[in-house]
């Protein structure tokens, strides 16, 4: 009898959870998924507009698929000239100054092969109206989060080509943290020139590296559901040697940096800007400390929840035997 | 003289000041003659966080006899005119919290003492044209700024005071008290979390592909925070 409970029970459960997820909407779902597939083949590009807090910034932004590698780079249009862009297997940092090239700290590749896991994420995700952006014509697509550990987004989605053509990220109260939109877009191959009209550049060059091999361990005892590893890495900051972990839900992503310094420890410290949280904790050794940092698109609580979870005298260890 | 310089000065006192700062200010002084009072002002507030000699002997008789609680209450007064010079104690800032809690009233009452003190003391030694406001926590040292909502935050050690207040770093790191700027603080949580900020982005442009958000977020600015 009591098994015969505990089953309805079970099963009454399983439903709720699944229609808590089963409400959102496929045609919604399926506008995401094109755009998901639009924004890496097609090649397009326009000016933009980013917001965050006092931080506006007016941006250029292009992507072409050359011999079947993407090329996309970003321009700043106001204040000190400077480009970032991706190629191939290297993030590419260009600003006026001597012309040197010179390379940068490996970043971690993506070491999940399968596609990033939207849907399996506490994400509802509904339609909304049509409106105009960029004077074109975008369908909103509502992606709201369940489960107060990711933020909200609103995307706008291009009618003809799927594209995204303004983004909107909104905390739990509704406001938002950060938005960008296209006030222009051009769809069609592009010729691209990395800071084109700079006479001389001194460029960067960052390495995606895919690791030999992945420690397998979880630095927290606890994290939020929905997020999987993306990457992972060691590399050096200055003298110390870094320990990258990168989480991401599809949507929202964050970074865990773990080293050893041999420097004394720093108080606390925390930075919020828009929806991006900054949490910096050193934990005192007999010598020198563990500097905890995390960085992500996820609310406050939650980037502090993982701090606290953090398996402090595991990762001493693991990090000392990395070392 | 600017914010900048002021700035300057402070982290010089402190012994913090980069070589470029402390040519800076050397520089200044022959240009600005309101310069070494200014440079004074900071010694005298220095000197006082360091628990060296500022103020009265009765007030600090009275200070220190009042957290030990074997005093009877008697109005603190200032001492401009005696010649002798006694000094503040410095609170300790780490206690056990059974000792804590039996004078934690009285504490309180003696804290904000201490800091009405350390201002009509440094005010009489040395003015200073700038007048911080001055807070003593204790025994955890909080260093925050309030902005409005939507404005960006920085913070250190996650409790809060108000902007240009007067705080003190954790005595197991530092036994100094400094004046810390919004500009101080922004300058401390940038240098320890931009590097982060930038990789971060770096990361979830690799991650996510090609998409403009990432980077965007970092090329709004020079610096992630500013």
């Amino acid at each position: 009898m009591f098994a015969r409970l505990l089953g309805v029970a079970v099963c009454v459960c399983s439903l709720t959870i699944q229609s808590a997820f089963a409400i959102s909407s496929e045609s919604a779902k399926e506008i995401l998924r094109s755009m998901a597939v639009a924004v890496r083949s097609l090649s397009y590009s326009g000016k933009l507009v980013y917001q965050r807090a006092d931080v506006l910034a007016n941006l250029a932004f292009q992507h072409d698929v050359v011999n079947g590698e993407e090329i996309a780079r970003l321009r700043r249009l106001s204040g000190q000239p400077m480009e970032r862009a991706q190629s191939g297997n290297a993030l590419i940092e260009a600003v006026p100054g001597p012309d040197v090239l010179r390379q940068g700290y490996p970043l971690p590749g993506f070491i999940n092969p399968e596609p990033l896991k939207i849907f399996e994420a506490p994400y509802q995700i509904t339609l909304g109206g049509v409106e105009r952006i960029a004077d074109r014509s975008a369908q909103l697509v509502l992606v709201e989060s369940m489960d107060g550990h990711r933020h909200t987004y609103k995307f706008w989605v291009d009618d003809k080509t799927s594209l995204l053509l303004r983004l909107q990220t909104l905390n739990a109260k509704n406001q938002t943290l950060e938005q960008f939109e296209f006030s222009e877009l051009s769809v069609g191959p592009q010729v691209v020139e990395i800071a084109e009209g700079e006479e001389s550049l001194q460029v960067k060059m960052y390495p995606i590296t895919q690791p030999d091999s992945i420690l397998q361990f979880s630095p927290a005892s606890w994290l939020p559901a929905g997020y999987q590893l993306a990457s992972a890495l060691p590399s050096r900051a200055g003298s110390n040697r870094v320990y990258t972990l990168v989480y991401t839900d599809g949507l929202g992503s964050f970074s865990i940096f773990l080293e050893l310094t041999d420097t004394r420890p720093e108080p606390d410290m925390e930075a919020t800007l828009g929806p991006t949280v900054a949490l910096g904790k050193d934990y005192a050794l007999s010598s020198g400390a563990l500097r905890v940092t995390l960085v992500g698109e996820i609310p406050q609580k939650t980037g502090k929840t993982i701090i606290e979870a953090l398996d402090v005298d595991g990762l001493k260890g693991l990090l000392s035997r990395v070392q | 003289m600017t914010e900048t310089l002021r700035q300057s000065i402070s982290a010089l006192v402190d012994h913090e000041a980069t070589e470029f700062e402390t040519r800076k200010i050397l520089d200044a002084a022959k240009a600005h003659g309101g310069l070494k009072g200014y440079w004074d002002s900071c010694q005298a507030i220095s000197s006082t966080m360091r628990g060296e000699f500022v103020l009265g002997k009765t007030l600090l008789d009275r200070v220190n006899a009042e957290l030990d609680g074997v005093t009877e209450a008697k109005p603190i007064v200032d001492n401009r005119n005696e010649t002798t010079q006694p000094h503040v104690t410095v609170l300790p800032s780490r206690e056990a919290l059974a000792s804590q809690l039996g004078h934690i009233a009285g504490q309180i009452a003696i804290a904000a003492s201490i800091a009405f003190a350390v201002v009509i003391g440094v005010k009489v030694v040395a003015p200073v044209d700038t007048q911080p406001s001055i807070a003593i926590t204790e025994p955890q040292e909080i260093i925050k700024f309030q902005m409005p909502v939507q404005k960006e935050t920085v913070s250190v050690d996650g409790v809060s005071s108000p902007a240009d207040a007067v705080t003190r770093r954790p005595v197991a790191t530092r036994r100094v008290a400094r004046i810390l700027t919004e500009h101080d603080i922004k300058r401390l949580v940038g240098n320890r979390l931009s590097p982060y900020l930038i990789r971060h982005a770096e990361n979830t442009a690799v991650v996510n592909g090609t998409s403009v958000l990432p980077l965007a977020r970092i090329m709004g600015r020079d610096e992630p925070i500013q």
